[in-house]
């Protein structure tokens, strides 16, 4: 029975018709693929775009989301005035400025980002019932952030009234605490001072010098002319001395310590602590530059960085056989070619007090509803390792000697541990005036044994001068209050 | 009252679940062989039809308020019930699927032309049902002509000139030449050109489709694509080079006429990206629709919008802005389905319009008449090629083309092409029904012939074995005589051996299975001169110790041996008996207790070991020795 009919389809099959239906089918379901994939894959980045008016539809209907900090203070929610225009209101003015952005006037931050959660609504169809009946807009769905607004504060207060940017992460997660770039503004009254922000070229309010700002890296390049040293001299490079006196020459080319301070017979730790540039420039010059190239490549220079929330300025520099040895003194010491972002220093040091392992930056952890429903939650992700585990031990190690007795002793203290590098970035032809940076991560104590990591910073303080004399108070202030030493 | 936020809220999941089911009802056709067991599926399709209908006018009319949707809806619905209905009254036979898909077609159609734009569904629908009742007309006019074969040139010079007609006369309508009014009415002659260039290709190729054939049809299809390219409707050039290279495939099974066509249209399409600004300007739009957006890409990027906009459930009647796209309701009809019913929606749609096209491939595949099958299968390809080139360059999936969705987009032209389209393709599924219908009525013919023969033959056997019976005996009795000249019969050893012998080579032979005169021709030869070997085989024979017995050859056990099938096939006769084709059946047993005449009868000499053949109808009938009408399968 079934061999007969089997045998009647046989002899119907006409392989030409089948093969051409066959190849209908699969283009149809190669084309549905796509279709389903597209429009999930550009659902967010297209509803931004100026010429979708769809974004415009949906603000009429729904009433843009609220932001809020990890401890559920509103940030910024939206109300509707007595003349029934809708109001943005940012709660604490200009303290979040740069991190959550402005919605007016084209978007910024979180406001941006986040637009197509601010502008959607998930809400259940009670509320969207009771809403309809009442005649008003439904609610939008809410954005919860990671920030916290006593950090964003201090570190807002502590940098004060110089030109520059705080970033407060935790490490092992990625979540980003504090932003705060300066100068900044107030998002409320924005559209009034739009020209002038325009106008002012000069100090850029409306840039986020956290993520977009590039600055020469200085002394906190340190760090990456160590990890490299480590990697090429794994066994040998504690057995490394150099006898300072001032300054390193190679050819006519010369490299000067910081103030022309004479370091001595140093040793690979103290170099690193004391932040000897002869020294460095020394290191630099045994380097092997395709090797640093790739390194370099590794902790992401010139690409992209890898996190969603932020827009991030692309870190450069690249090392070959042709830089010359001039250069590479320089760069050694992160002066010449090197240009970093605030952001990515932070990344890179989270990397080695997770012992090598990046979590990617973060700010936005979930999406609710109107009623506090999770739409969407934003886990840790994981980039990989960028620093070897061992490498990143030494690199540990090396930055609590600058706490210790280098350059960062100003962080000692017996609540916690703290471990960083400081730079003083030179700038611009006037010689002695400098970028102070600080980068570095402080954490507990349990018992007598060291806790891993909580929190990570990098301060830039533009145009301040050394780094231990500025950048690390800065960073003391943040530390204290984050372990409420202040308080006890 | 807020039910309505209820329904905007729910509603759109209930559409998108009532296409999901008829989508899968669509392919579970494909499971039935006839369509007597699919009767249960089209029901509920048609209910499925009418649920989709009815949940999506609820939606319309509580968005916009407008009482005067309901009774448009109400005519829509009685037109499309009185279509799918007068089909089945008036072509019993006809492919249901293909009545069902288009109705659920033509009322997605009519849904979303009501939401984007009400007095071009009126238009739309009128011009529908006007196409719908001379659907109607043509499966009975394409069952009966069957002068159509023989036009080719008609075809040819027709379709030239009416795209030629449009290059002279046509009105320009954003950039492309595609349409001419007549009185008031506004035609596009490309829609139809279509139908005739299918027609002109099949009626070119049906009967030999060697190169001269090729070459001549090639040079009428390039006019065609030429002609469309000068007029800037780059979209239908396409589709009709498309039509012609699968058809050319189809007639020849000729891979290598499909690599030079290939070759040739990319020839023909470097060309014309080099000296074509608008062929250009498309490519541009493609490739990166961002960098002109204000311009060439302003279309496409709203689209993108729109799809992108969607998710999987869609955002629900009205509650998108299709009517930004310009041109939404020809061109983009696929994206603002897609925003407003969802992804789900619309992948849905597509498998749809792919199940119908799978059917129109499996009526033609099943034609066996060539001309018929080539048509067939030139507006399959036609009718998804369209599909194909609305929704892919709709969604950035390949360049845009401009194309219609064939029955969903708004088009008179486009709607009436489609629906005679699918009229003509009913119109075959009945001619192939028909061709089955006289398959059967000839194979009952010729079984009542080779009956009656078969009676004969065992007649004039029978009489034969009498007179050799007859003639056997006189022989031995010659044979005793002559050995005993006398009355009393002698036994003689020797003798009795080569009788027995006799028997054995009779047997040996017949397995050997040389014809049964030329084996009594031996045998009477061997009797008569008592052979040396003969006797050599007698030797021979004692060794392996078979068919001592005289009766050895009249055993029943002896003569099931000889029937050359498995034996353990035999129960099946059973069961067969009660099917109505137990004519073969018997037929086919008959065999085993006739052996012997079944051994001598030349036609089963070389089938001998395939009985299958003698029931299963179609082989039997496509054998070229029993078929005696005329030849279309080669």
């Amino acid at each position: 029975m079934k061999e007969r009919k089997e045998k009647k389809r046989k002899k119907k099959f006409n392989l030409p018709i089948f093969v051409v239906t066959i190849f209908f089918a699969a283009l149809f379901v190669a084309m549905s693929f796509y279709i389903v994939n597209y429009s999930i894959q550009h659902k967010m980045d297209l509803i931004s775009n100026s010429y979708n008016t769809r974004a415009k539809v949906l603000a009429k209907k729904n009433i843009r989301g609220s932001i809020f900090a990890s401890d559920g203070q509103t940030i910024v929610s939206s109300y509707i005035d007595d003349d029934g225009s809708e109001v943005r209101d940012y709660k604490f003015g200009k303290l979040f400025s740069h991190v959550v952005g402005y919605s007016i006037n084209g978007r910024m931050g979180i406001e941006d980002k986040y637009n197509y959660y601010l502008i959607n609504t998930n809400a259940p169809v009670t509320v969207k019932a009771q809403k309809d009946q009442k005649k008003e807009k439904y609610p939008a769905d809410d954005v919860y952030t990671t920030l916290d607004v006593e950090l964003q504060q201090i570190a807002s207060d502590a940098l004060g009234v110089y030109k520059g940017a705080v970033i407060v992460t935790e490490p092992s997660t990625g979540k980003v605490l504090a932003m705060v770039s300066k100068p900044d503004f107030d998002p409320t009254t924005i559209a009034e001072n739009w020209d002038s922000y325009l106008e002012d070229t000069e100090s850029g309010v409306l840039v986020n010098r956290a993520t977009q700002g590039l600055y020469p890296a200085g002394s906190t390049f340190k760090i990456l002319t160590s990890i490299e040293y480590i990697k090429e001299n794994p066994e040998s490079y504690n057995s490394y001395r150099y006898n300072c006196s001032g300054s390193y020459k190679k050819g006519e080319d010369k490299i000067k310590c910081y103030h022309g301070t004479v370091h001595g017979s140093l040793d690979f730790d103290m170099s690193f602590a004391k932040s000897c540039n002869s020294s460095f420039a020394n290191i630099g010059m045994q380097l092997n530059r395709d090797k640093f190239n790739s390194t370099l490549e590794e902790m992401l220079f010139n690409t992209e960085l890898p996190t969603n929330d932020f827009d991030c300025s692309v870190s450069k520099l690249t090392v070959s056989d042709d830089t010359s040895d001039a250069d590479m003194m320089q760069i050694a010491i992160g002066q010449g070619p090197v240009s970093i972002s605030a952001i990515h220093l932070n990344m890179i040091t989270c990397a080695i007090a997770n012992n090598g392992k990046l979590m990617k930056p973060y700010v936005v952890e979930r999406v609710a509803n109107c009623e506090g429903k999770t739409v969407k939650t934003f886990k840790p992700e994981e980039y990989g390792n960028i620093i070897g585990e061992d490498t990143a031990l030494v690199l540990q190690g090396l930055m609590e000697t600058v706490v210790k007795k280098g350059t960062g002793t100003k962080l000692k203290n017996d609540n916690y541990y703290a471990a960083g590098k400081t730079g003083s970035a030179e700038y611009g032809a006037v010689k002695g005036e400098s970028h102070a940076w600080f980068t570095g991560y402080a954490g507990s104590y349990e018992g007598k044994e060291k806790a891993k990591p909580d929190i990570c910073l990098t301060i830039i303080v533009e145009g301040a001068g050394a780094g231990g004399e500025y950048a690390v108070p800065i960073a003391k202030r943040i530390f204290d209050a984050y372990y409420d030493v202040s308080y006890q | 009252m807020n039910l309505e936020t209820y329904i905007n809220e729910f509603s759109k999941y209930v559409i998108c679940l009532i296409m999901i089911l008829y989508t899968v009802e669509c392919f579970c056709v494909f499971l039935h062989s006839d369509e007597e067991s699919r009767k249960g599926l089209y029901f509920r399709q048609n209910i499925l039809m009418f649920a989709f209908h009815f949940c999506s006018f609820m939606v319309i009319c509580f968005e916009t308020g407008k009482v005067a949707y309901l009774f448009f809806y109400a005519i829509q619905q009685v037109i499309l019930y009185m279509a799918v209905a007068l089909y089945k009254w008036l072509y019993p036979k006809t492919n249901r699927l293909i009545v069902n898909n288009l109705c659920m077609m033509l009322s997605i159609s009519f849904v979303f032309l009501t939401r984007l734009d009400y007095s071009k569904a009126v238009k739309q629908f009128i011009i529908g049902s006007t196409s719908l009742v001379i659907a109607l007309i043509i499966p009975f006019f394409i069952r009966s002509l069957k002068l159509l074969k023989n036009l080719k040139w008609i075809y040819a010079i027709s379709g030239i000139f009416l795209l030629g007609l449009v290059y002279v006369l046509g009105t320009i309508t954003y950039g492309s030449k595609i349409s001419y009014s007549i009185g008031g009415l506004s035609f596009q002659p490309a829609e139809f050109v279509k139908l005739i260039f299918v027609f002109f290709v099949a009626s070119a190729l049906y009967q030999s489709s060697t190169f001269p054939e090729v070459l001549f049809s090639a040079i009428i299809a390039a006019a065609h694509v030429g002609i469309q390219v000068l007029n800037k409707d780059l979209g239908s050039a396409l589709i009709f080079f498309i039509i012609y290279l699968f058809m050319v495939y189809i007639a020849t099974k000729n891979i290598f006429y499909v690599i030079a066509g290939v070759l040739a249209g990319s020839g023909a399409a470097v060309f014309a990206y080099k000296f074509f600004a608008h062929v250009r300007v498309r490519v541009q739009a493609f490739i990166d629709p961002w960098s002109v957006i204000d311009s060439a890409g302003y279309q496409i990027t709203q689209s993108l919008f729109a799809i992108s906009s969607a998710g999987l459930w869609g955002l629900g009647l009205f509650q998108g802005t299709p009517e930004t796209i310009p041109f939404v309701e020809v061109d983009f009809i696929f994206s603002a389905i897609a925003e407003e019913m969802g992804i789900i929606f619309g992948i849905c749609l597509l498998l749809v319009c792919l199940s119908t096209f799978i059917m129109i491939m499996k009526i033609s595949a099943d034609l066996s008449d060539k001309f018929y099958q080539l048509i067939a299968f030139g507006l399959g390809i036609c009718y998804i090629f369209q599909v194909f080139l609305t929704v892919g360059g709709g969604t950035k999936f390949i360049p845009l083309t401009g194309v219609t969705l064939p029955l969903v987009s708004y088009g008179g032209s486009s709607m009436l092409t489609t629906l005679v389209m699918f009229a003509i393709i009913e119109g075959l599924y009945m001619i192939r029904e028909d061709e089955e219908l006289e398959k059967k009525k000839r194979l009952e013919l010729k079984r009542q012939k080779k009956e009656k023969r078969r009676r004969e033959l065992k007649k004039r056997r029978a009489e034969e074995a009498r007179k050799e019976k007859i003639r056997d005996m006189q022989s031995k009795n010659d044979r005793y005589a002559y050995e005993d000249d006398g009355d009393e019969i002698i036994y003689d050893e020797h003798l009795e051996e080569v009788y027995e012998n006799v028997r054995y080579i009779d047997h040996a032979r017949r397995e050997e299975k040389p014809a049964v005169s030329e084996r009594r021709e031996d045998v009477r030869k061997i009797v008569r001169t008592g052979d040396e070997e003969v006797r050599r085989r007698s030797d021979d024979r004692k060794k392996s110790k078979r068919h001592k017995t005289e009766e050895g050859r009249r055993r029943p056990e002896e003569r099931k041996k000889n029937v050359r099938h498995n034996p353990e096939e035999r129960p099946r006769r059973e069961v067969y008996r009660n099917r109505p084709d137990r004519y073969y059946e018997e037929e086919y047993y008959e065999d085993e207790y006739y052996d012997d005449r079944y051994y001598e009868d030349e036609y089963y000499e070389d089938d001998r070991y395939e009985p299958d053949e003698y029931y299963d109808d179609e082989e039997y009938y496509d054998n070229e020795e029993y078929y005696d009408g005329p030849d279309y399968d080669d």
